[in-house]
């Protein structure tokens, strides 16, 4: 994943423009050409996780766009037919961190590196959380459990993200994210269980909403 | 039916069920085996053991309910029409 190249062939080939072409491709058609066919197709699920990450459609827009042109600039480090996905989300969480989280209003609600480290040193050993119901979870509706990962913070977010929907492997999310699997478990863990909280309070929300419907038919 | 019948009488008598964590590990290993991380062993283990132990049953169920609804009820965002022009175009700038 990570690029071997020295510092200078990296700023060298950050700044060499189209036409002075001279890398592995041979030609900057045939460089185009693969580049297309690699990664283009992930554009549906790059879009997707930046909207996950910002959300907001237009800073989604801005940071795909980002990725692709930091993909292109450093095309010649990607080693062709391996994990493309991988890379394009690599380069966009950080894009993101590094262009996106600092600018964005959002406050860093968690801590989650001491809650990491809590989660490390201590078993886990939650509570089941049996006032929460295979139905009612299954009840939900789209919208619903969309606002439940919305509220997550931004790391849980992310997490929840590419594992779940995205199913990338524990190791895949170590390496995108640039933590170790046992921080990928334990992000993993507390995650789910804060999103079980929002899930349950709208699941909760529903039962009651049934309720008085019934109530008034 | 029974598990059911017994939690109705226990809400009834305002029996507010508590069930603990039977075993320390179970949670580590359940995600491993709903995020397809676990061994063949782990799968086989966890596949008897959650069919042996009423709390593990439920929280399995539970955690691959959750897992489900964020896969399948999240409606993908529809990629804007130009995003894919936009991009070309800058680079071939």
């Amino acid at each position: 994943m990570r690029a071997t190249y020295g510092k200078y062939t990296l700023i060298k080939r950050f700044f060499m423009s189209n036409d002075m072409y001279q890398g592995k491709y041979g030609s900057k058609e045939e460089k185009d050409k693969v580049y297309e066919k690699e990664f283009m197709h992930l554009l549906s699920p790059l879009y997707n996780f930046a909207y996950r990450l910002t959300l907001d459609e237009d800073n989604a827009n801005d940071l795909v766009q980002d990725t692709f042109l930091k993909a292109y600039r450093f095309f010649e480090s990607y080693e062709q037919g391996t994990n493309a996905k991988a890379w394009l989300f690599r380069i966009l969480k950080n894009s993101f961190i590094n262009d996106y989280r600092k600018k964005s209003k959002e406050p860093n609600k968690v801590d989650y590196q001491e809650v990491e480290a809590y989660y490390n040193s201590e078993d886990v050993n939650e509570p089941i959380t049996s006032d929460l119901r295979v139905d009612s979870i299954r009840d939900l509706i789209g919208d619903e459990v969309a606002m439940a990962l919305n509220s997550l913070d931004v790391d849980f977010r992310t997490i929840i993200v590419l594992c779940d929907i995205e199913g990338f492997t524990y190791e895949e999310m170590a390496k995108i994210l640039d933590i170790p699997i046992g921080t990928v478990r334990s992000r993993l863990h507390r995650a789910r269980s804060i999103l079980k909280d929002k899930l349950r309070e709208y699941a909760g929300q529903m039962g009651f909403k049934e309720k008085t419907n019934n109530k008034e038919s | 039916m029974e598990k059911g019948l017994l939690s109705s009488i226990q809400s009834l008598l305002g029996i507010k069920k508590t069930p603990k964590s039977c075993c320390k590990d179970c949670l580590s290993l359940l995600y491993a085996v709903l995020d397809g991380e676990a061994t063949e062993d782990e799968i086989k283990y966890l596949n008897e053991h959650v069919n042996s132990c009423s709390p593990c049953y439920q929280h399995y169920h539970i955690e691959k309910a959750v897992k489900e609804v964020i896969k399948y009820k999240i409606a993908k965002k529809e990629v804007p029409s130009d995003l894919i022009n936009c991009i070309k175009n800058k680079l071939n700038q």
